[in-house]
């Protein structure tokens, strides 16, 4: 009954958690995917598992790999701390077979769950855990005690080397647990925890670890520049805890009956408490509108962001992404201040250094035509990347290169990325355009895009971007988004005067042959006192119309404390609005 | 025991059968050469390098390479894609090859006939080259980069280990190493953005430095230790880059003011001389004479910067240094008037005997590996007579190179592979000073090259392994460091 009831119950929790996954972080898992890049062959293969810890970052990269598909995130990372979970009830089943410990089951796997909501760990830490706990088990399995003997010494170098400093928690666990499950010669492990300490000491020593911390913690698991939060660790001190708990358990009364239920249901409630605590706690909830918006600027749903994006917006993270797929789609200067918008940095964010905003500044320089610039930001993201880079910015690198017409790096990274599962095809897909400038030109992407560099090359915003962008948009009228960008950068800061003189140089020209929607509406504005100036530069009458009508609303109710409020009402999607409230 | 003996020798007896090669029975036979990557026809190679693994750039059923001198064969056959020439065999063919040619022959099946194409040659210098060459592996990134490390590689094999990696100090940048004379106990490095300072190690002893001064523009950058090794010029420089909006260059790296100094190693002190530190000049990438009186630099006049970018030249300059008194010539001597030819000069690296001094020529600037046009060059120092080093050269960037100890071998970084990565190239240069055709760094995976996504970054021969531990370095890291003093003259 009580085996049933634990199938049972890591069923609907396996159920459980997959479904949370997925409906609570589907959009964290996409995230995830671009964080690490995992190549088929015998030489990536080779290269990762060279390293301490290898092992387990092969496997981590080969199921990060599928968190492109939908549902798989959820499901693989479900199944992995199901499986943690289902292996730590076996272990602990040996030690206090007769009490159903579904709370210490659940709390190492539960601690490892909320590492999963950081993006800073890596996903070969659970693996790590996992086979941990299989060795542990494994070697338990083993009757002879020469033979026994024998596996775990290798256990413990092999552990470390294929799946890094969990060694250490095994060596240590196996020992506890020989003890409590009265292991003939359980103290001899105690030699484990000394071999282990010895490989990770020998390991710093020999540079094959940077330092103590890593070869000795999880710290090995986490980006190794940050400083981990303290959770990182309570999935290792829980394992530890937990034998010691169901050791001092395994002495009280079998729990049968009345008390059985009691306690399941203590245990039940426990748990629900600790994972609503920790999800409360540790769940980046913060980041997940960016990463939502970051899935779909890679899949260039456009439209997607532009519903994200309706009502107030209060990063400008976000608005940089609004403004991206709105330049994308030609809209940028016709519909930028229908939403809500702040500053010139709501076009484009200042460099944090994270490959995460690399990647969106490289999408708005490309996006603009500034095509060694979105270059340069792909590569830099791609150097914040840990392993193989962020196959997104791959992609870009790809696409910059062939455009530029440095052909050879681009088929490098073509060669390389066909190995990958997901983006073979379309990397093999851009080899119709290496050493043919023919087709690269023809393609309507690559093609515009080469359209947009210089005639004469220059130091990228050696003057200001201004200049650069005035460069792209007069080497391509077609593509609007370098004049558009660069209108509504003048309009997001106000600045009416620049504004006014790129109007004056190029309305009427094949850069802006009539104005957008903004710029009637600023155009309006800069020349209020003189309409026949509006008329001449091919602002509609409605537009006219429309500003007399917020001019007499404006007047009407000036002395009015919530004026900002009735003036938002009817003209808040107007630069009138923008330029006077915000 | 019995029974590992008895395995053993069936399986010896099983790989000496089956290695055993079948005679081919050539149909057809060309008078051209196969197309071979690496290409290494026509190289010269010292007789200490480890083989020349190479593939072939056509498909074949199946390939064999004789590569032979006099009566001495050694057949490879073709597999993975590409030669795997046995190391010993290699070893026993270049020693008694010393000073001469060999011939490989190459043989390709296909559609079950055997084509035998025309032999190449590789020539075989008479002198070896240094065991060891050092170099530092990075992405050619511009601000952000991952892990990186400073790695020597076994000439001799193929084996590469790390001197130190950033690993060792929570990833921070580690650059600029140097050695004294090709002496792998006395080098130096600098570590920046975390535990800064630069590392300098001589005969197992290891010190950490810092090395800002008030007095000097930044800390201590550019190295080049003077052959006694009691002395480092460096230059100091305030470094910014742009990016081109239209060139395949891709990023220009350009100092806004320069000087050159010199590092007292035992008093941890400084000195320079108003020649060499003034506001109207940039000079860099300082380096001595092999006697040590002379302090090789590139300098230009000081123009604004970034807007004069394209315009600042380098020339090639020397000034005397006396290391008994730490003092300079009152005379800066400009060898080369690059300005005039509306070219720049950078790199300048005299031989171990002093008659030659190679550096590197391009357009403008300083910062050469990310310029297209930069070729090597060599100056005769006894003549003054310049030769374009056109068989080092290619249509990409030919930038930083290094002198081996015995003067015959200069390595060099090139881009001709794809235009960025950067890849260590060796050549020889014979008693009369004449470069010979370089060959690519050979690795045992010929596709190496192709999948590395790092750049290789100051190569430097070495006449051993460097023996000083990373942890050791790293440890020294961590401490507080001593300060360097600024001492006018």
């Amino acid at each position: 009954m009580i085996k049933h009831t634990k199938t049972i119950i890591a069923s609907m929790l396996y159920v459980a958690l997959a479904l949370f996954l997925q409906l609570h972080s589907a959009f964290h898992l996409f995230f995830i995917e671009q964080k690490q890049l995992f190549l088929f062959g015998k030489d990536a293969c080779l290269e990762t598992v060279s390293q301490v810890g290898g092992g387990a970052v092969y496997m981590a990269q080969f199921l990060n790999q599928f968190f492109i598909y939908p549902y798989a995130g959820a499901i693989i990372t479900a199944t992995l701390l199901i499986l943690i979970a289902i292996l730590m009830q076996r272990i602990l089943e040996k030690i206090a077979p007769n009490h159903p410990l579904y709370l210490l089951y659940y709390l190492p796997p539960l601690a490892l769950l909320m590492m999963h909501f950081s993006f800073n760990y890596f996903m070969q830490g659970t693996l790590a855990f996992l086979l941990m706990e299989l060795a542990i088990l494994g070697c338990l399995k083993i009757k002879s005690l020469k033979v026994r003997s024998v596996v775990l010494g290798f256990t413990v170098p092999l552990l470390f080397w294929v799946a890094g400093p969990i060694s250490n928690l095994f060596a240590l666990s196996f020992w506890l647990v020989a003890l409590f499950t009265k292991q003939a010669h359980a103290h001899r492990y105690l030699l484990l925890v000394v071999e282990s300490v010895l490989i990770s000491i020998a390991s710093v020593y020999f540079a094959y670890v940077g330092s103590f911390s890593l070869a000795f913690l999880p710290d090995y698991y986490y980006q190794l520049k940050l400083v981990p939060d303290s959770i990182l660790y309570y999935a290792w001190v829980l394992f530890i805890a937990v034998i010691l708990v169901s050791y001092w358990i395994a002495k009280l009364q079998p729990w049968q009956g009345k008390r059985l239920l009691v306690s399941i249901s203590i245990q039940a409630v426990f748990l629900i408490i600790l994972f609503t605590k920790g999800v409360s706690i540790y769940d980046d909830a913060k980041s997940y509108p960016i990463k939502k918006l970051d899935y779909h600027a890679r899949m260039q749903n456009w439209d997607e962001i532009q519903k994200l994006s309706q009502g107030k917006l209060s990063n400008l993270l976000y608005m940089n992404y609004l403004n991206l797929a709105l330049a994308e789609k030609g809209l940028l200067a016709q519909k930028a201040f229908t939403y809500d918008q702040r500053g010139a940095f709501a076009l484009q964010v200042k460099s944090n250094k994270t490959t995460h905003v690399f990647a969106l500044l490289s999408d708005i320089y490309f996006s603009m035509g500034d095509i060694y610039i979105a270059q340069q930001q792909a590569f830099e993201g791609n150097q914040g990347e840990e392993g193989r880079g962020n196959p997104h910015l791959w992609k870009r690198l790809i696409q910059t290169n062939l455009i530029i017409g440095a052909y050879p790096v681009a088929e490098k990274y073509i060669t390389m990325l066909e190995k990958s599962l997901y983006y073979a095809d379309w990397a093999t897909d851009q080899r119709r355009f290496l050493y043919n400038d023919k087709a690269v030109e023809a393609d309507p992407l690559l093609g515009s895009k080469r359209k947009c560099l210089p005639s004469i090359n220059n130091l990228s915003k050696i003057n200001s971007h201004a200049e650069d962008l005035r460069k792209i948009a007069e080497a391509n009228p077609q593509a609007t988004q370098a004049i558009e960008y660069l209108g509504c950068q003048y309009l997001f800061t106000k600045d009416l005067k620049r504004f006014e003189q790129l109007v004056v140089d190029y309305y009427g020209t094949p850069v802006l042959p009539q104005l957008p929607q903004s710029f009637q509406e600023a155009w309006i504005a800069v020349n209020e006192k003189d309409p026949s100036r509006c008329k001449a530069f091919g602002v509609s009458p409605q537009n006219m119309g429309q500003f007399k009508a917020y001019r007499s609303y404006l007047i009407k109710n000036k002395s009015a404390h919530n004026i900002k409020n009735l003036m938002v009402q009817s003209y808040g999607h107007t630069y009138w609005y923008y330029l006077m409230f915000k | 025991m019995k029974s590992i003996l008895y395995i053993l020798s069936i399986f010896a007896f099983t790989c000496w059968f089956t290695s055993c090669s079948q005679t081919i029975k050539v149909d057809n036979k060309l008078d051209t050469q196969p197309s071979i990557t690496p290409n290494y026809s026509g190289v010269t190679i010292p007789p200490n390098i480890a083989p020349l693994n190479f593939k072939l750039n056509e498909p074949y059923q199946a390939a064999r390479a004789v590569c032979s001198y006099g009566t001495t064969h050694v057949e490879v056959d073709a597999s993975d894609n590409q030669f795997y020439i046995p190391k010993d065999a290699w070893k026993k063919l270049l020693n008694e090859a010393r000073g001469a040619t060999i011939q490989i022959t190459i043989y390709t099946q296909k559609n079950d006939k055997w084509t035998q194409y025309a032999d190449f040659p590789i020539h075989i210098a008479a002198e070896n080259i240094d065991s060891h060459l050092a170099y530092r592996l990075i992405e050619p990134g511009y601000e952000i980069w991952n892990q990186m490390g400073i790695y020597q590689r076994n000439l001799e094999t193929y084996e590469q280990t790390a001197i130190y990696e950033n690993k060792l100090s929570k990833g921070n940048c580690v650059n600029c190493h140097s050695f004294c004379m090709q002496d792998p106990d006395q080098m130096l490095f600098h570590l920046r953005e975390g535990f800064s300072g630069t590392m300098i190690m001589q005969d197992g002893k290891v010190e950490k430095l810092n090395t800002k001064t008030k007095e000097t523009l930044s800390s201590l950058t550019y190295p080049a230790w003077h052959p006694s090794g009691k002395f480092v010029a460096f230059s100091v420089n305030n470094i910014l880059q742009g990016f081109h909006t239209n060139n395949l260059n891709r990023v220009e790296v350009f100092d806004t003011a320069s000087d050159v100094v010199v590092y007292d190693v035992e008093r941890h002190e400084v000195v320079t001389t108003p020649l060499l530190f003034g506001k109207n000049a940039f000079e860099t990438f300082p380096t001595f004479s092999p006697d040590g009186k002379q302090l090789y630099f590139s300098s230009a006049s000081a123009v604004a910067m970034p807007d004069s970018f394209a315009q600042v030249r380098y020339n090639l300059c020397s000034i005397a240094f006396d290391p008994q008194t730490r003092t300079f010539g009152s005379v800066v001597d400009t060898l080369f008037h690059a300005n005039k030819a509306g070219k720049s000069v950078s790199f300048p690296r005299v031989s171990p005997k002093g008659d030659q001094l190679m550096y590197t020529l391009s357009d403008y600037g300083n910062f050469s590996i990310w310029h297209r046009e930069a070729d090597l060059w060599m100056v005769d120092l006894q003549t003054g007579e310049h030769t374009n080093l056109e068989i080092l050269n290619s249509e990409e960037v030919e930038s930083y190179h290094a002198w081996s100890s015995n003067g015959r071998w200069v390595v060099f970084s090139s881009r001709r592979i794809d235009g960025l990565y950067t890849r260590p190239y060796i050549a020889y240069i014979d008693a009369k000073g004449t470069a010979h055709k370089p060959f690519l760094l050979p690795q045992e995976r010929v596709d190496y090259y192709d999948r590395l996504m790092k750049s290789y970054n100051i190569p430097e021969f070495i006449r051993g392994e460097v023996s000083t531990k990373g942890r050791v370095i790293a440890l020294k890291a961590q401490e507080k460091g001593t300060d360097i003093k600024f001492v006018k003259q």
